[in-house]
């Protein structure tokens, strides 16, 4: 299903959570709605649920505006960051309480939970109360319950933060797997970019209730049109640089300690900017005149990282591990193509 | 550490032997050689006031003796009383009726009297209060009387004018103001007891019966001449002439509001009788109309528990110090209560205090009576008051009523 | 842990090891608890044993079941046992049932609901007499506001307290709205317990509000509702004192409604047998211990943890 949202607002008492959000979501896809706490992107959640009551603007499912639509009629399917299943219920009661309410009959519902639960791999543990269960198991019967009733909208909320590392991992194959089978449109959030880029379809970024960029993860990675874009997404954090642009169009740190060349000439002359340096997107040669010492050097398995200084300015990068280098050397720096962002310094787009 | 614990417990052992001496109040001499009698009363507001007074001057003037108060809660004070009496740690005395007395006299807790009154004691005090105080089961002195109330007729004096009626003599004449008081204010009430009991024993007594046997220990109301007056009340409650419940708590406050003409109770509730704007009570004394002439009469007076001897008899120093004209004088006027002493009927202070008090006047002490002081009565009087609700309900009729209630009273008088 | 262990160490060098110092501090509590619970407990269930035993004077024939049969042949607590038993029947589930009903309308976010939360406990900070009285006007049968409402519908005045086939629906319904604040206090703890997000959860999948009661909140409050159920039966079974205010201190109209308790407090302390009330004490404690007993067992099979 394809969900439209047009102006959607929400205002508290005195904050504005969500701020003329418009977008389209695509019918089919895992969509991620990524950002810092306090961005808005659980709001924007509890709206399409229709648990928040919206301020302003309108939500459509395919045709229909089910703006001030009651949740149960949304046909929506809503997992909760705690999963909130029922603890006096058994597995399969949990799963079957949402046809329970629809009053299907009994054997029906029973065939459909035991289906629901062999698609999320639980259907071993049908007897057990929650508590009985691990917090993955957990997780799995609340997309089950959720399922259930053939949601149009899947709705997930940080679903993985729970749960500890490696099931992390596990679950959030998982969810792919399940969304991919059963190819209900699917939106979660989540805080952790690295969740979002790695399960996503498309991940949509959001910063103080307003929308900043929506696209697949790597052209949100590549291709960002803010410095916040840049710098949410990636880990480590890109290297974002304060200067401005020198008469030869390259950039120039503020305190003119350093002088960084640019492959593309974007920058006007004189004009203040924030270089975003993504670590992957050096390289050590040669050719070229800006000077770099390397203050420390770490270890990352098949990578390495080094922080070095240029000017005054101290990145954190990656450099080969062949590279013949050492903490105090001194070393020529190239830029990459792919990596290098200018962003204006004010109002932090992308130039 | 050893020294902490070591003294903790020590204290805790020290704190544990002072709750529990602390608890042995009476019959004790104190270090400064003084005999102590403790004294448990009910009293409050001025009557407290007054036995805190008498007690001070008392202990002023002998330097032998200290009488400790102690005020205790009305509710289950005689329990109270039995339970600190029954493992020495109760009061020296307390002042009460007879049939309390009764109580402890079979176990021997209470002390014979006699030996600290005058010879003469007989002749000074009104021959009722001298008979209930030997109406034990072992003859002897176990209560020093110190004053006399009972109940009397409060009356709707304005209502009663307004209808032309007088205050009933007889019990048929109650009746027939009572029909007249309803036929003109179909929602009043014509009349109630205050105390079922005390009703129930007013119109056993006035048939010419005993109600208790005390030589064989067993009851005699089980008589015609009772069921015919039983019932009698019984029909005034079915025709809604009499209440058997206050509508609060007392029928005095039924008396006020004028919801209820006339009522039987005690001389010392006047106190708390005031008619709205515009009405006035009357009193006069309980109506008779059987072959005898009777009305109940409470004599209280001074319950001095068993001691070692000298306590026994500082004790009953006290208890005739209460008793002296002069201060039994005083205590009747803070209670509104009569005196059964000539003695005291003759200080200025008593005959100022009785002048014009309508209600003692119309006390008859000299028909009074009271229940028999035998162990059991306690049962007598809930068992006659469960006879008259029982059968004015329709629970029971009146002779299941009578023959239940007499063989509860009997066994209950047997077992002792 | 760090904590433990220091002060095994400190106590270890006294003369008491960590077995015995929780005594040492439990003691004033303890010794509180021998003296006015443990003692008299026991002693009453010696006493009840004691035949021909003298209040007074401590002395009795011998050791038997004299009280027993006495009392379990006496018709006052045959009486007493059944008036107990219809009491304890109808107030605990009705009190249980609309005390859940106004639990859950004071657990509301309303405005204003702290006053309305405020009214349904100020019973329980108001002296029972007082309240008793009350009870008494309302159950007047001329100017009773209760016979006055019941005349609205059409219904012939009802003697409450006159009539002694009723006096046992008034002591009823006093207390049921006696017990009920406590019992509203300790379910709507309960309720303030269960997780809001159950009923979004269920509202998201449709759930009425009926549905949502039934379903999520009774069973997530079946361990609180049991435990009031345990305590109210305890003290439904008690009733006395309510006796007093409603019918001028006699146990009903007609001395007809004696409860077990009352006929405790009526051996003991009008015909002054206490081995019968001993006997009686302990009747009722074996009654109310063996009830408490199966609810417990009722209770664990509902129980979801």
């Amino acid at each position: 299903m394809r969900i439209k949202v047009e102006h959607l607002t929400k205002r508290f008492t005195d904050t504005v959570a969500v701020d003329d959000f418009s977008m389209d979501f695509e019918s089919g896809k895992l969509i991620a709605l990524l950002g810092p706490s306090g961005c808005g992107k659980s709001t924007m959640l509890n709206m399409l649920a229709g648990i928040l009551p919206v301020s302003d603007g309108h939500i459509y499912f395919d045709d229909d505006d089910v703006t001030d639509m009651p949740p149960q009629k949304r046909g929506v399917g809503l997992v909760f960051q705690n999963y909130a299943l029922y603890p006096h219920m058994t597995v399969l009661e949990n799963i079957c309480f949402p046809l329970e309410i629809q009053k299907v009959n009994k054997n029906e519902r029973i065939a459909k939970a035991k289906e629901m639960a062999r698609l999320v791999h639980i259907d071993e543990y049908l007897d057990r109360k929650p508590k009985e269960l691990s917090g993955g198991q957990q997780q799995r019967v609340a997309i089950a319950r959720a399922l259930i009733k053939n949601p149009r909208l899947l709705l997930l909320d940080e679903p993985l933060s729970n749960l500890d590392a490696r099931l992390r991992l596990e679950m959030r194959e998982e969810i792919r797997r399940i969304q991919q089978e059963t190819k209900v449109t699917t939106i979660f959030v989540t805080h952790d970019q690295e969740e979002a880029m790695s399960i996503s379809d498309s991940i949509v970024l959001m910063r103080s209730g307003v929308l900043m960029q929506e696209d697949i993860p790597q052209v949100l990675y590549d291709d960002p049109n803010h410095v916040f874009v840049a710098s949410f997404l990636g880990n480590p954090p890109i290297n974002n640089l304060d200067g401005y642009i020198n008469d030869d169009g390259d950039f120039v740190l503020d305190d003119q300690s350093a002088v960084i060349r640019l492959n593309e000439k974007k920058g006007t002359k004189g004009e203040k900017v924030i270089l975003g340096i993504r670590p992957e997107a050096i390289t050590i040669g040669p050719d070229y005149n800006t000077k770099a010492e390397i203050l420390e050097r770490y270890t990352m398995g098949k990578e390495e990282l080094a922080n070095i200084k240029i000017g005054t300015a101290e990145l954190r990068v990656y450099i080969s591990r062949d590279q013949d280098c050492r903490k105090g050397d001194v070393i020529d720096l190239v830029l990459r193509d792919k990596g290098v962002f200018l962003f204006d310094k004010t109002t932090g787009k992308r130039l | 550490m050893k020294r902490i614990i070591t003294l903790f417990l020590a204290l805790a052992l020290a704190l544990s032997l002072v709750g529990c001496s602390s608890q042995t109040s009476g019959g004790t001499t104190t270090s400064d050689g003084k005999t102590r009698v403790v004294l448990w009363h009910t009293y409050t507001e001025d009557q407290q006031a007054f036995i805190d007074q008498a007690v001070a001057d008392f202990n002023a003037s002998h330097e032998d003796i200290e009488v400790v108060v102690e005020t205790q809660a009305l509710e289950n004070f005689e329990s109270k009383v039995m339970q600190a009496v029954s493992t020495g740690t109760g009061p020296n005395l307390i002042i009460h009726y007879a049939s309390e007395a009764a109580n402890y006299v079979n176990d021997g807790l209470v002390a014979d009297l006699s030996k600290y009154v005058p010879e003469n004691f007989a002749s000074t005090v009104d021959e009722g209060a001298y008979l209930e105080a030997t109406s034990f089961t072992d003859g002897k002195l176990h209560i020093l009387p110190l004053f006399t109330s009972g109940p009397v007729f409060f009356y709707n004096k304005t209502i009663y004018e307004e209808l032309g009626l007088t205050a009933p003599a007889t019990w048929d004449e109650l009746q027939a103001n009572c029909e007249a008081i309803k036929a003109a204010y179909p929602e009043k009430y014509g009349f109630a007891f205050d105390s079922l009991t005390d009703g129930g024993q007013t119109l056993i007594m006035q048939t010419g019966n005993e109600l208790i046997d005390v030589a064989n220990l067993s009851v005699t109301f089980n008589t015609p001449e009772v069921a015919e007056r039983i019932q009698w009340f019984a029909d005034g409650v079915t025709d809604e002439y009499f209440m058997l419940s206050a509508t609060d708590q007392y029928f005095s406050n039924d008396f006020n509001t004028t919801n209820l003409v006339s009522y039987i109770g005690s001389v010392a509730g006047e106190p708390y009788l005031e008619l709205p704007e515009g009405y006035e009570y009357a009193v006069a004394p309980v109506p008779q109309g059987g072959s005898v002439e009777w009305t109940p009469a409470w004599n209280r007076g001074v319950i001095v528990f068993s001691a070692d001897e000298t306590t026994e008899a500082a004790t009953a120093e006290f208890a005739l110090y209460l008793a002296s004209p002069e201060v039994n004088a005083e205590f009747c006027e803070v209670a509104n209560y009569a005196s059964p002493y000539q003695a005291t009927r003759d200080t200025e202070v008593y005959k100022s205090f009785v002048e014009g008090n309508t209600a003692l006047d119309s006390l008859r002490s000299e028909i009074g009576g009271s229940f028999a002081a035998v162990p059991g009565v306690s049962v007598v009087r809930s068992q006659i008051e469960e006879l008259i609700t029982a059968v004015a309900t329709g629970t029971k009729d009146v002779n299941t009523a009578l023959a239940d209630a007499e063989a509860n009273c009997n066994a209950a008088l047997q077992e002792g | 842990m760090v904590a433990a262990v220091k002060a095994k160490k400190r106590s270890g060098s006294g003369i008491f090891n960590t077995t015995w110092e929780p005594f040492i501090y439990l003691a004033p509590f303890l010794i509180g608890i021998i003296i006015f619970t443990l003692y008299p407990f026991f002693n009453i269930i010696l006493i009840s044993f004691k035949e021909g035993y003298r209040q007074m004077t401590g002395a009795f024939e011998s050791y038997g079941l004299d009280n027993y049969i006495h009392i379990l042949t006496d018709p006052y607590f045959i009486n007493a046992i059944k008036n107990t038993a219809v009491y304890v029947v109808f107030v605990v589930p009705i009190s249980t049932a609309l005390s859940l009903f106004f639990a859950n309308l004071l657990n509301q976010k309303i405005k204003g609901i702290s006053l309305f939360q405020t009214a349904f406990f100020l019973p329980m900070v108001t002296s029972v007499t007082a309240i008793g009285l009350v009870w008494k006007l309302m159950f007047n049968d001329r100017i009773g506001v209760i016979n006055a409402i019941l005349g609205l519908f059409g219904v012939d005045p009802i003697g409450w307290l006159l009539d002694p086939s009723m006096n046992i629906w008034a002591l009823i319904i006093y207390g049921i709205w006696n017990m009920m604040p406590f019992t509203i206090i300790i379910l709507l703890s309960g309720l303030q317990n269960i997780d809001p997000l159950y009923y979004t959860a269920a509202k998201v999948d449709g759930a009425s509000s009926r549905k949502q009661f039934f379903r999520i909140t009774v069973p997530l409050l079946a361990p609180t509702i049991g435990l009031t159920c345990i305590i109210n039966v305890i003290s439904a079974s008690k009733v006395f004192g309510e006796l007093f205010p409603l019918f001028s201190g006699r146990p009903g109209t007609a001395y007809n409604l004696f409860t077990v308790v009352y006929y405790i407090y009526y051996e003991f302390n009008v015909s002054y047998h206490l081995g019968y009330a001993a006997a009686a004490s302990v009747v009722l404690f074996l009654i109310v211990f063996a009830f408490t007993m199966l609810q417990l067992y009722v209770q664990r099979k509902w129980q979801y943890y």
